[in-house]
């Protein structure tokens, strides 16, 4: 087998910044193997979703996280940030929720002589981790002061800007079941989300250990294992995961691929799409893949690792059309029959 | 990753090949097919195999030579070893990446390169193609095992020939025994244009009777014979018989002239010029007395013919020939050649210019004829006078001169009597081509059964044409029993009357015969084709007595129908019955008092009872 020879032809980096590179992987690796352990403590199952929110935390993104009550969503986010030692926040919308109630409000203080002042309350936000519990509850003005922050990473109140401490991350849930009296993120607020999770039933293996775990009385402890610090310094490490020219057109083919108009279009989409998903999309994808190549302990995202994150990337990106609400597809069957119809090469032109 | 490649290249050519040998393959079944069925050589088939040969060769170095980069073949051995494209990324990244984390990827790419399997990475398949030449291949080898059914060669067809038409002698044996009358009437007239004439028509009833002619070129021929009798320069007669006739009523109420007059008179032109020649022969002989000359010449005064009906008729034709020569000049002038309808001005010239033409010869004949008239009349007159004057011997040859006149106008009266009958018989022969064209069953009549007559009947009509004729006479035609050729009784040679027949007194004559058939109660709707009734064999004792003929009025019309069959048809009471029965029998069917239908059955009649000569 030819081996020697390739190898004398890929080994010639220095050695210093590869080592370093090399030791960087290694901890990040270490230190994400050690938070799982630790969520996994306190959460039984998900694995998926606690490596998506991990992934958008990682990846600087927030999550969405969809499913039924009681599935353990808060208890993921409440445990994470207890394993990552910071603040976590936790809001529940309601249809009277006022921004307020989520900024934070100017209110009259007294010192000590007796002088009133104007003080800034800081709201739930000023967390690092942000549960916005049923978001969808709440009206659209009260959104949008969350979602505000989540793009801004900063809250402005009274014309004074107060800066969201890093890492600021918010997790958002949406309960599938009541639709009525709710007010729907609109497309657009969607696509500030990084990641949109999908939180399925536990199957009844898990169903045993959650009864095990929360009806006798054992009731974990998490502790803290990743700083505050590191999951920055692990954000960093993130972004400097290479992608090989190849790759980032597969994923950027995919990405086109959610477009009617465009050409790489699969038949599915012209068919039930209306709008594809936006650059925004192609960022949670190469991102995630980063993650995800870190995750295996690779230096180089492969277009498995987009494979992977395809759905949690673009499933809230794609808004259908009326044959495809009218038809009940799902975007989660529309990214699939993407990646199955795009090549991983390109075709010759 | 370079042995990735070569696999991978092998199993390109690998699938080129397959590819270019299917068309190659299906190339191969139809020379094996075509060598089978003998329409290609077995070396043909050779060349046609090298061929596949070389184009799925030529296929093979096509797949080949395809580019084919490294990063797939690196892409190939991701896949096959799991390397989640550390491979690939790491080609691209390149060893003199100075990212610390490319670099990285190319470190551990090279640390996973002992989990490469070029083997497992680009495996040999088999082409997706392969199924279809196989089953192409598997064709060509059974179609090289089985008989293939040689395909019947088609047999070319000969172009269909129209049938000829073929007439029996019975068919045409009226139309043969006028051709021979106007033959002889030619020969004896000394009529070149006639006999022409009738020389054609012999040619055409020979070729109709052998078969030779087509329904259309037998009329086409019939047309020609049509044509040439409109030319014929006996034509319009009648001015002419007209101012005879005219002419004899006056002579006729004097009596030395009353005989030629009423010769004149009877248009029996030959006649009316044998009187004259008697009467010049009595004056030449100076038989007649003063008295008679004087008679003669009141007589002979009265013949003056009014040609002023000539004259008027001579220049309404010339006035016609004028304005014909005046259309045909404006029709020249149209430029035939840049015109549009070029062929169809040609053939209007050409129509206009033999309508001059006959117009012209017309007026030639009419001025002729006039000139002619006169002359007669001059010179009965001058007779008249000479033998007043005593001058018997100039009145004689003035009468002479008369008579020749006479016999010319005789010559071309039968011409044109010769002409009308040749005009009439074609007429026939028309019908008898049109309905032996038709066919009474779809025969073309080649085997001699045309419509209504049959073998058996074959003699029978020309045993009746014989008898129709009377006794045969030097030159009368001699009708043998069965079929063979006509020929002609030559003068003191033996002849051959119809069998069993001998014409004597007393003896009935098939004409009383009636016709077999169930009485109808008027008129049906097919003839008795026994037109000739049964033939009695009755034999009597007989014998030969001769009766001297008596000068007197003559026989009745009734005796001289019945005895027409007795003596034939050919004496000239007979001859001046049929005239009258012919003229009422035209005039009747004329003014259609006779179906359509049966006009032909009754010009076939009177043709067969015509009179003879």
């Amino acid at each position: 087998m030819e081996t020697q020879g390739t190898q004398d032809t890929l080994r010639e980096a220095p050695t210093a910044d590869l080592g370093a590179a090399v030791a960087e992987v290694e901890r990040f690796q270490a230190d994400l193997h050690r938070l799982r352990t630790e969520v996994a403590r306190a959460i039984v199952g998900h694995e998926e979703i606690v490596d998506g929110v991990i992934a958008a935390l990682l990846c600087g993104g927030h999550a969405l996280l969809e499913g039924v009550p009681g599935l353990g969503k808060t208890m993921i986010v409440r445990t994470l940030a207890a394993a990552l030692d910071l603040h976590f926040a936790r809001i529940q919308f309601t249809p009277d929720l006022m921004p307020a109630d989520i900024l934070g409000t100017n209110m009259i203080v007294e010192d000590e002589r007796g002088a009133k002042r104007f003080e800034f309350q800081r709201g739930p936000i000023f967390a690092h981790i942000v549960l916005a519990d049923e978001i969808n509850r709440a009206t659209p003005k009260t959104q949008s002061a969350l979602l505000e922050g989540m793009q801004e990473q900063s809250v402005t109140v009274a014309k004074v800007t107060y800066p969201l401490e890093p890492p600021f991350f918010v997790l958002a849930t949406q309960n599938p079941l009541e639709m009525e009296g709710t007010y729907p993120l609109p497309e657009a607020q969607l696509d500030r989300f990084f990641y949109k999770l999908k939180v399925a039933f536990p199957d009844r293996a898990q169903l045993h250990s959650i009864m095990d775990r929360t009806t006798r009385g054992e009731d974990p402890a998490v502790s803290r294992v990743v700083s505050r610090p590191r999951i920055l310094e692990m954000r960093e490490v993130v972004r400097r995961v290479p992608v090989a020219r190849t790759v980032q057109d597969y994923a950027l083919r995919v990405l086109l691929a959610t477009h009617p108009d465009s050409p790489e279009a699969a038949a599915i989409t012209r068919k039930y799409v209306r709008y594809g998903a936006s650059p925004r999309g192609g960022q949670a994808l190469l991102l995630g893949a980063k993650v995800r190549a870190l995750f295996a302990g690779r230096f180089a995202v492969s277009c498995d690792d987009l494979r992977q994150v395809a759905k949690p990337a673009l499933r809230h990106r794609i808004i259908l059309n009326f044959e495809g609400e009218a038809e009940g597809i799902g975007t989660d069957r529309i990214v699939d029959e993407i990646l199955h119809a795009t090549p991983e090469e390109a075709p010759a032109r | 990753m370079r042995r990735v490649r070569r696999r991978l290249r092998l199993q390109a050519a690998l699938e080129a090949a397959v590819l270019f040998a299917i068309p190659a393959a299906a190339g191969v079944l139809v020379a094996i097919y075509a060598w089978k069925i003998r329409a290609l050589q077995g070396r043909g088939v050779l060349l046609v195999l090298a061929g596949a040969a070389a184009v799925g060769l030529l296929g093979a170095l096509f797949g080949a030579g395809r580019r084919i980069p490294l990063r797939r073949a690196a892409r190939a051995i991701d896949r096959a070893a799991g390397l989640s494209d550390r491979l690939g990324s790491a080609l691209e990244f390149g060893p003199d990446t100075k990212d610390p984390f490319e670099a990285a990827a190319v470190e551990d790419a090279t640390r996973h390169l002992d989990r490469a399997r070029p083997a497992a990475a680009a495996p040999f398949a088999w082409p997706r193609d392969l199924p279809a030449l196989g089953a192409i291949t598997l064709v060509c080898l059974l179609l090289l095992l089985v008989r293939v059914p040689l395909p019947a060669r088609p047999v070319p067809v000969p172009p269909p020939q129209a049938a000829t038409l073929s007439l029996s002698a019975d068919d045409i044996y009226a139309e043969r025994d006028l051709q021979r009358a106007l033959q002889r009437e030619a020969a004896r007239n000394d009529d070149q244009e006639a006999g022409d004439l009738a020389l054609r028509l012999q040619r055409l009833l020979d070729d109709l009777e052998q078969g030779k002619l087509t329904h259309k070129e037998a009329f086409e021929k019939l047309a020609e014979l049509e044509q040439l009798l409109t030319r014929s320069p006996a034509g319009d007669f009648e001015p002419v018989l007209k101012e005879l006739r005219a002419l004899g009523q006056t002579l006729a109420k004097e009596k030395p002239t009353e005989d030629l007059g009423k010769a004149m008179r009877g248009e029996e032109l030959a006649l009316a010029k044998e009187e004259l020649e008697r009467i010049a022969q009595k004056l030449k002989d100076e038989k007649l007395s003063p008295k008679e000359r004087e008679e003669l010449a009141r007589a002979l005064d009265k013949s003056k013919v009014d040609t002023s009906k000539q004259e008027e008729q001579e220049r309404r034709e010339r006035e016609k020939l004028e304005q014909q020569q005046r259309r045909l000049e404006k029709e020249r002038q149209k430029s035939p050649e840049k015109s549009p309808n070029k062929d169809d001005l040609k053939r209007r010239l050409e129509q206009k210019r033999r309508e001059l033409e006959k117009l012209t010869r017309d007026q030639q004949r009419h001025q002729e004829r006039r000139r002619q008239l006169e002359k007669l009349s001059r010179d009965l007159r001058n007779a008249g006078r000479e033998a007043r004057a005593g001058q018997q011997q100039q009145a004689s040859r003035s009468l002479e001169q008369a008579a020749q006149q006479m016999g010319r106008f005789a010559d071309e009266q039968r011409r044109g009597q010769s002409a009308q009958r040749m005009a009439g018989q074609l007429g026939e022969l028309k019908g008898t081509l049109q309905r032996a064209g038709k066919g009474a069953d779809g025969k073309d009549g080649k085997d001699g059964k045309g419509k209504g007559q049959g073998d058996g009947k074959k003699g029978k009509l020309a045993n009746f044409y014989e008898r129709a004729k009377g006794a045969p006479r030097p030159g009368d035609l001699i009708v043998p029993e069965q079929g063979g050729d006509l020929s002609m009784e030559q003068p003191g040679g033996g002849q051959q009357g119809p069998q069993g027949e001998q014409p004597g007194p007393g003896q009935p004559g098939e004409g009383k015969d009636s016709p077999k058939g169930t009485p109808g109660d008027g008129i049906g709707d097919s003839h008795d084709p026994n037109l000739l009734g049964e033939r009695t064999r009755l034999r009597a004792k007989h014998k030969n007595v001769l009766v001297p003929g008596k000068e007197g009025a003559g026989p009745t019309r009734a005796e001289t129908i019945l005895s027409a069959s007795d003596r034939g048809f050919s004496n000239k009471a007979y001859r001046k019955v049929y005239r009258d029965y012919t003229s009422v029998a035209e005039e009747a069917m004329n003014r259609e008092k006779v179906p359509l239908g049966f006009k032909s059955y009754v010009k076939r009649y009177f043709r067969l009872i015509m009179p003879r000569e």
